[in-house]
């Protein structure tokens, strides 16, 4: 009697955990979201960097999301192969050209698999591979389009006011200087402009009367006269300094074309952020101007230390010093 | 409900048989605490079951009111199969057999006079306070301890306790009495104290009763016949003489003390 | 411990339960008895709630406000910590102070009483202890747990705009308002269904723990400490389960 109850106690136990068991699994895989009863299939894509992405992360297609991050495993220097297990319904919607690229959704940047769906006829099939699209190109595309957007915006607002006084008939870079308001780099860009200009100006004044001079033949050095290698050096420098004149130039036409463009259309802004083609060339356009006022100044420095042409530096300094003692 | 016919041992003339255990086994896990214990009680007898610490005696009347469960043999008490009850009939036997615990198991959260009404209230029902007061007192004074009534359990000595313990029993009018070790841990003039009580009951009440002991002078004062209970086996029935006379090798200890 | 002696264990804690759904579900009722316990079991842990669940809405704003200024969404405290309190913080807080407190005198007392054989006294006198002692405190503390949960999400709300209102002067019905237009019907329910498990398992352990207990006084010390650690394990089990379940209907 004893030993009965007894077998019968440890076959209650044993059912009874069971029970449990059984119990908490289904309630674990019903809580994935039904993927025990929903068939599902994988497909992968091999990405060069995934940024963090990891298993369990979700797979959207066209902003919904279809399945779940798998697996992240690296295979080679490089190469990281990234298992999707989508629901078994939405195979249809993605197509043999399909392509994945990994994004990030929301404020905190949860990484998600986006899938482009492709528009070939023929459907995926399982344990497919769909091309990748590297995540360091896309996210710095993102990236850059964003900055150029920002960057772009507040341009767009300065200029617009610039345009406007432009309208009136006044000067345009004075105008730039004395407006507080302008974005730090389109002003940097432009004092730096200034400073080319007025510097190639010096510059070739200066030039203009040492050639004078040394012309004239009342030069302080003769052999300067003789020495055509050093007359070449100071041609070429001539040369180099109105080609950047040239530059500026043109920078400034650029400019001015932009702001007539900005003008022109009436919505200024949706169209330097949709127009993503107008904001390159208002990107390159101030790295242009950036990178040829640096360019200049270097010259600039260079001239000014090349030992031939110090001499002639130091003088023109005494005789300001003269001039301002004179007065 | 065929439990509820009274016993067929009822013979004319010859004292009414109330309880009848035949063959009565009980093990806990490998180790044997009953072997095929036997044993009657009449109307109206004090049966002593004599025996020493872990000899079984407990477990014997806890196996008769149902509180453990045996695991071979029959007993029958007051016409019902106690192995073979439903709570219910369970229920209804108990009201007729009080259990007097070793530590007199008082209820210490309630007063005593709540102790004694809550075997009426939860069993017979009773709720008329009225009533419950002319029992509770009524059975209070059988005890002699009428003025206890609203003191705690954990102000009264052990003696005291051991009587409400039996008041509260002796309050539901039960045919049959148990009594767990009723002397232990009292002193000897408490213990004689005691043993007058039970006897008094026996005469007041009219119970048949079994006391479980191994205090051989409880078991001389209140005795009409006894057990021996020796390593889980029942032998030596006879008056309180009869054993002593026996010179029994497992007894003699118990008598020269 | 053995396999066959832990099914066995379980066994019986399975027979346990079986036999409180019935000795509940079938009358007679103890409604007295319950209202009794539903009393002393507030009563007894209301101080404690009180205490611990201002002082965690206290101190759950004051952590939670640097980060959330730092993304300039410090307006969304209210939001935060209501969702926070009344969906976890507030049940979770509650169902611990319980199983100490409550868990802890149930397992004392039944154990006790078990060791003490008041339990078989009232059994041999035919008062069903079982009604008595255990289904009534399974019964009030699956009662008591949800209201208790109400109260202390209700103190560390108050917590949490005292210290709210340290940071920014803020008016008691903007505070309400916020925290009102958060907090969904399913969470509130949310909490008070899970709350109510917290009690069931609470009491059905410890009045197990307590009404098994071993002989003797380490019985009953071992019954109260088996009651308060597996009734706080279980709070957090069925913290976790019910978040399951819950998840479907969000």
């Amino acid at each position: 009697m004893e030993n009965n109850t007894r077998n019968q106690d440890i076959k209650l136990g044993a059912f009874t955990l069971i029970g449990i068991l059984l119990f908490l699994i289904a309630l674990f895989y019903l809580g994935r979201e039904g993927n025990l009863f929903n068939k599902t299939f994988t497909v992968s894509a091999v990405f060069k960097n995934v940024e963090g992405l990891k298993e369990g992360d979700n797979v959207w297609l066209s902003g919904v999301k279809i399945g779940t991050v798998k697996k992240v495993q690296i295979v080679a220097e490089g190469q990281v192969i990234v298992n999707l297990s989508l629901k078994d319904k939405q195979n249809q919607f993605i197509k043999k050209n399909a392509n994945a690229y990994v994004g990030s959704d929301g404020l905190v940047g949860n990484k998600i698999v986006v899938i482009r769906p492709g528009n070939v006829r023929a459907i995926i099939q399982e344990n497919d591979t769909i091309n990748a699209v590297s995540p360091t190109d896309t996210q710095e595309l993102f990236n850059i389009a964003k900055e150029v957007g920002t960057n772009t915006r507040s341009i767009t607002d300065d200029l617009k006011l610039i345009s406007a006084r432009l309208n009136k008939g006044e000067g345009i870079v004075g105008e730039l200087l004395r407006d507080g308001p302008i974005s730090k780099d389109l002003r940097q860009t432009i004092a730096s402009l200034k400073l080319a200009t007025e510097n190639t100006a010096r510059v070739t004044e200066d030039a203009h009367t040492l050639l004078t001079k040394i012309n004239k033949g009342n030069g302080l050095i003769p052999k300067l006269m003789t020495d055509t290698a050093y007359v070449k050096t100071v041609e070429q420098t001539l040369d180099n300094v109105s080609k950047l004149s040239m530059n500026t130039r043109k920078m400034s036409d650029d400019l001015q074309a932009m702001v007539a463009k900005m003008n022109s259309s009436e919505n200024a802004v949706g169209l330097l952020l949709t127009d993503s083609a107008f904001a390159h060339q208002l990107k390159s356009t101030l790295t242009h101007a950036k990178s040829a006022s640096i360019k200049l100044d270097d010259n600039m420095e260079a001239l000014q230390h090349n030992f031939l042409l110090r001499g002639f530096f130091r003088k023109k300094k005494k005789e300001e010093a003269k001039k301002a003692k004179g007065k | 409900m065929n439990n509820l016919a009274p016993s067929s041992e009822v013979l004319a003339g010859a004292p009414t048989k109330v309880v009848e255990i035949i063959d009565l086994e009980k093990r806990f896990g490998d180790r044997v605490i009953l072997n095929r214990v036997s044993l009657d009680l009449y109307e109206k007898e004090n049966l002593v079951v004599l025996g020493r610490s872990g000899s079984g005696k407990s477990v014997l009347i806890k196996c008769m009111v149902g509180l453990l469960k045996a695991d071979g043999g029959s007993i029958n008490v007051l016409g019902y199969q106690v192995p073979l009850l439903s709570v219910h009939e369970l229920n209804e036997l108990r009201l007729q057999v009080g259990f007097s615990f070793q530590g007199s198991a008082l209820y210490d959260s309630m007063t005593i006079r709540q102790n004694l009404e809550f075997p009426l209230k939860r069993n017979l029902r009773i709720f008329d306070q009225e009533v419950l007061n002319e029992k509770v007192m009524q059975a209070l004074k059988d005890v002699g301890l009428e003025n206890t009534v609203d003191m705690n359990p954990d102000e009264l000595s052990g003696g005291m306790k051991k009587r409400i313990g039996i008041a509260r029993t002796l309050i539901l009018k039960p045919k049959i009495m148990l009594y767990d070790e009723p002397t232990s841990g009292l002193d000897p003039v408490t213990a004689s104290e005691i043993n007058e009580l039970i006897l008094q009951v026996r005469d007041t009440y009219h119970t048949a009763s079994i006391i479980i002991t191994h205090d051989i002078s409880c078991a001389r004062q209140v005795s009409d016949r006894m057990v021996a209970l020796i390593r889980g086996e029942s032998k030596l029935q006879g008056t309180f003489d009869e054993l002593r006379g026996r010179n029994d090798e497992d007894l003699k200890h118990f008598f020269n003390y | 411990m053995t396999i066959p002696k832990t099914l066995i264990g379980i066994a019986d804690v399975y027979k346990f339960i079986v036999r409180f759904f019935r000795s509940a579900l079938v009358p007679p009722y103890e409604w007295r008895e319950i209202g009794n316990q539903c009393y002393a079991q507030g009563n007894q842990s209301l101080f404690l709630i009180t205490f611990t669940s201002f002082l965690a809405g206290v101190v759950f704003t004051k952590q939670s406000q640097p980060s959330l200024a730092s993304f300039g969404a410090e307006s969304w405290l209210p939001s935060l910590v209501s969702q926070a309190v009344v969906r976890s913080l507030g049940p979770l807080i509650t169902g611990l102070i319980c199983a100490g407190k409550l868990g802890s005198n149930m397992g004392a007392e039944l154990g006790s009483m078990q060791v003490t054989e008041q339990i078989d006294a009232m059994e041999v006198s035919g008062t069903r202890p079982f009604s008595y002692l255990v289904v009534t405190r399974i019964v009030s503390a699956t009662l008591m747990l949800p209201i208790l949960v109400i109260y202390a999400d209700c103190v560390a709300l108050l917590g949490s705009f005292v210290m709210v209102n340290a940071f920014n002067d803020s008016s008691f019905l903007l505070f309400f308002n916020e925290v009102a237009e958060r907090i969904t019907y399913l969470d509130v329910f949310g909490s008070l269904i899970k709350s109510a498990f917290f009690g069931l398992a609470i009491g059905t352990i410890s009045t197990y723990a307590g009404y098994h207990s071993d002989k003797g006084t380490t019985g009953v010390g071992k019954a109260a400490n088996t009651a308060v650690v597996i009734s706080m394990i279980s709070v957090f089990i069925i913290d976790l389960l019910t978040l399951q379940v819950l998840n479907f209907f969000r």
